[in-house]
């Protein structure tokens, strides 16, 4: 079946079963490795994207769902302010989630940070058991969400 | 932050459409013995192999022990690998799956740990210090108690796997794994073609715990023998379930102490009788049950000990390194006894620790001799301090014993004391060449080549910063080699903090060495340097005598707790934590890594993991970590090691004992297994109350 969307900005199309997974599409259609396929069972947040500016597991959705609809991936999101919201609060807060779990955790800081209200620290323990990989350090995941609603809200980003 | 994210690439990123998948058949009985294997037509390039197909050497070798690669028709564990199939058409080998069906003869009796006969046990240890019976007599009061631990599972969110490719003649296996060159030298052994012909890389990895450290090479092994047969580029990467309830866990073990006391609360004989659960495979029995000894009495004056010890075969998975192979058991055991000791001896636990811990190095229980002299005291005093042990404990243990179980929250408080032993015990050390080497370029740039991994990339850091401070030179400027096995040494196993103690200071000898020729050499300078145990006080693993390893770290570790007795969930108030692992290389890191370890700790201590056997695929399998924000407080003390140690192991060595102690003191009963959950603690308080009503 044909499906076109729009990728990371840029409209494309591909021909697979409509029933394959998104995750598997992005991965082995378009060579997308950022969001990475785990538990396949919605549970780990490894497979996130945007779909529509909602963060969605990409394992548990079936590629004709995403027809004509707006995709961003990783790839997609570097790049842009409100990675480097999240990315350069990371930094100053010294949190540094691996590689694997980088892309789950990215997303769902940008989620909740989108709030418009500076997150509550249960709500980041709740994000985090979310995407609960416990080698990371939580103490510096939870500075580097607040410097993250910070970053974003000095950019006037919220007030808009 | 540096985006160096996007270019890592994991094993789960090396699938590319047309490459052979494989999919593991795995049997679904716990023992028995295959009858017959039923399999369909196999279409377009599908195919099967097993345990006749294997080119060579039919099993996989950990040190000195070995296991099948493929079931030889016997099955000793629910799970084990029965076949292979194979294809390019994800959708037809599933299919195919589903049509495979194993007869069994299955009228055989499960071996398990409960009751065991005399041919399961694969390694005893029968140790005697003094003379026990004699100081029972003599003791005042004698304690008999029994622990349990149950086996734990890794939960990684990263998948294990390995892929093949032929090029230029040569098998070039990508595989997440802790030990290289173990999957390189079974790779051959099993395909039957010279090591020099296959390459090992190291893709990115997560945080392993010690999963990763043999199973990886079962992984490459099928995807070697899929591609040496279909000479095409294959994967094999296994469903999270199957990583979770087959890679070698943490093995469940019992004790039984039984510990004679003299009038003043101090031990004066003990008897420690200790199970372990190795699985079907004991691939690492003799280190695991070595570790477990030397832990079990924890770090006490012990004037008489007798130890008997036995890891036993069952029909379970077989069990692996995880993290401490053995003193995160022991020392969850050994410590909550205390507990129990202290208030025979009508003392608080940290009284008893205090008066009973070991104060000079000849005094630990075994007689093993720690290199440099403990200071275990002054770690006690530093958590208590810090935590406000005394006052809490008093207040706690009284509201516990006066008020009524449902008036309100209830706080509870816990200590423990431990040591980390890092490196291998002695033995391994002493007959392997492990190396490393390092090469300054004509650009001023340095290469480390080692074939130890990184746990995580913290370590990776770490080693740059060392090597970037003697050489006078920017991290952006280091490279660091793992990846390869054939540009790099043979750097042995990573576990065991390994890439602290030993890797760290193969990498500074490395560039000292460079340090000095710098400037009067050309470049490129290339220089290798290979671990020695030191020689004196060398140990002797029959005697349990002399010095086992090359550096030894200790803590303390204090948890507060708060129980709701309506629904009993337990909410961590704050752990305190002190250390002395030696020379500290890097602060943050070294709190970071504490911190994680705490987390991790207090999840498996509490939650019982919902595995299942699911059939489909997608399984909720996931343990979620707690949603509290612990306030954790970490002191490093002033240490008289000069060597950096270990601390990763520290944590989930303290912290399950002092747990269930601060829980047990909150609700006023005692949790003698681990983990022990809320269900657990219900049922534990339910069977105290209807004794209660039965006296
Ligand atoms: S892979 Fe999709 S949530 Fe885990
Ligand atoms: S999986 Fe990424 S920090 Fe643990």
């Amino acid at each position: 079946m044909r499906i076109d969307f729009s990728l990371n900005g840029k409209k494309v199309s591909t021909d697979t079963p409509p029933e394959k997974r998104l995750i598997d599409v992005l991965r082995e259609d378009f060579g997308l490795l950022s969001a990475k396929n785990a538990c396949y069972s919605g549970e780990c947040g490894s497979c996130t994207v945007l779909l529509e500016g909602q963060t969605i597991p990409a394992c548990q959705i079936p590629v004709f769902t995403i027809r004509a609809k707006h995709l961003i991936t990783m790839e997609g999101f570097r790049g842009t302010e409100k990675y480097l919201d999240i990315i350069n609060a990371f930094s100053e807060a010294k949190c540094t989630p691996c590689p694997f779990c980088f892309n789950g955790k990215v997303f769902a800081v940008d989620r909740l940070i989108d709030n418009r209200r500076s997150p509550e620290i249960s709500e980041i323990m709740a994000l985090l058991s979310d995407h609960a990989c416990g080698c990371a350090s939580v103490s510096s995941f939870i500075q580097g969400v607040k410097y993250a609603f910070q970053n974003r809200e000095l950019r006037g980003e919220l007030l808009r | 932050m540096p985006d160096t994210h996007k270019d890592k690439r994991f094993i789960c990123d090396y699938y590319t459409p047309g490459m052979i998948i494989i999919r593991i058949i795995r049997a679904s009985v716990p023992c028995g013995n295959i009858i017959k294997i039923n399999i369909p037509e196999l279409k377009g390039d599908a195919g099967i192999i097993q345990f006749g197909d294997i080119p060579k050497n039919r099993c996989l070798k950990v040190f000195s022990k070995e296991m099948p690669i493929l079931s030889d028709g016997n099955i000793r564990y629910e799970g084990e690998p029965i076949l292979l199939l194979y294809g390019s058409n994800e959708q037809q080998i599933e299919e195919t799956e589903e049509q495979i069906s194993i007869e069994y003869d299955t009228d055989y009796t499960i071996k398990s740990m409960e009751i065991y006969t005399e041919d399961q046990i694969d390694r005893e240890i029968n140790y005697q210090r003094g003379k026990p019976d004699k100081n029972f007599e003599k003791s005042f009061r004698i304690i008999e108690e029994e622990y349990t631990t149950d086996a734990q599972n890794h939960y990684d969110l990263e998948p294990q796997g390995a892929a093949t490719v032929i090029s230029k003649k040569k098998l070039e296996i990508t595989c997440a794994t802790q030990w290289p060159f173990n999957v390189r030298d079974n790779v051959s052994a099993c395909i039957g073609i010279p090591a020099k012909d296959v390459t090992v890389n190291v893709p990115a990895m997560g945080k392993t715990h010690s999963g990763k450290l043999w199973y990886a090479g079962l992984l490459a092994c099928y995807s070697a023998i899929v591609t040496w047969k279909t000479k095409k580029p294959s994967i094999c990467i296994i469903p999270k379930t199957d990583s979770i309830l087959y890679t070698p866990g943490r093995a469940a073990s019992k004790f039984k102490f039984k510990t004679g006391l003299d009038e003043d609360g101090k031990i004066l004989s003990r008897s420690i009788d200790i199970t372990i659960d190795s699985g079907a495979f004991p691939m690492l029995s003799e280190e695991m049950i070595n570790r477990i000894c030397f832990s079990a009495a924890g770090v006490y004056s012990t004037p008489a000990l007798r130890i008997t010890a036995r890891s036993l075969i069952t029909n379970r998975p077989p069990s692996g390194a995880f993290n401490g192979m053995g003193f995160h058991q022991s020392f969850f055991a050994t410590e909550s006894h205390s507990n129990s000791l202290a208030a025979a001896a009508g003392l608080f636990p940290s009284e008893w620790r205090l008066k009973n811990v070991a104060k000079k190095q000849i005094n630990l229980p075994m007689g093993w001799e720690s290199r440099k002299p403990m200071q275990l005291e002054i770690l006690l005093d530093t958590v208590l301090e810090m935590s406000d042990y005394t006052r809490k404990y008093a207040a706690y243990k009284l509201a516990a014993v006066k008020q009524n179980v449902f008036s309100g929250k209830k706080r509870g408080i816990g200590i423990s004391v431990c040591c980390q032993g890092n490196g291998f015990m002695g033995k391994v050390e002493e007959n392997e060449k492990y190396t490393v080497s390092a090469r300054l370029d004509n650009d001023d740039k340095l290469s480390i080549m080692t074939s130890a991994v990184p746990e995580n990339f913290q370590t990776a850091m770490l080693w740059k910063e060392i090597a970037g401070k003697i050489l006078e030179i920017v991290p952006a400027d280091i490279k660091i080699e793992t990846t390869d096995t054939s540009l790099v040494p043979d750097s042995g196993p990573s576990l065991f903090s390994r890439n602290i103690t030993i890797i760290i200071q193969l990498i500074e000898k490395c560039c000292n060495a460079i340090k000095k020729s710098r400037f009067r050499l050309p470049l490129p300078i290339e220089v290798k340097r290979s671990f020695r145990l030191p020689r004196t006080n060398g140990w002797n693993p029959e005697t349990f005598s002399g010095n086992p390893f090359p550096v030894v770290s200790w803590g303390a570790a204090v948890v507060e707790t708060e129980t709701d007795p309506i629904n009993l969930t337990t909410l961590v108030r704050g752990v305190w934590f002190a250390a002395d692992c030696g020379k500290i290389l890097n602060r943050e890191l070294a709190e970071a890594e504490i911190e994680s370890e705490i987390y991790r700790s207090i999840t498996s201590s509490t939650i019982k993991p919902p595995v299942k056997k699911y059939t489909e695929k997608g399984i909720p399998l996931t343990p979620a970590q707690p949603a509290m924000n612990i306030s954790i407080t970490t002191k490093f003390i002033d240490s008289k090691e000069l060597k950096s140690g270990g601390l990763g192991e520290l944590p989930d060595s303290l912290v399950p004992s002092a747990l269930l102690e601060a829980i047990s003191t909150a609700m006023n009963t005692k949790l003698t297994s681990l983990p022990s959950s809320s269900e657990h603690l219900f049922r534990q308080l339910n069977h105290k109350e209807k004794e209660k009503i039965e006296n």
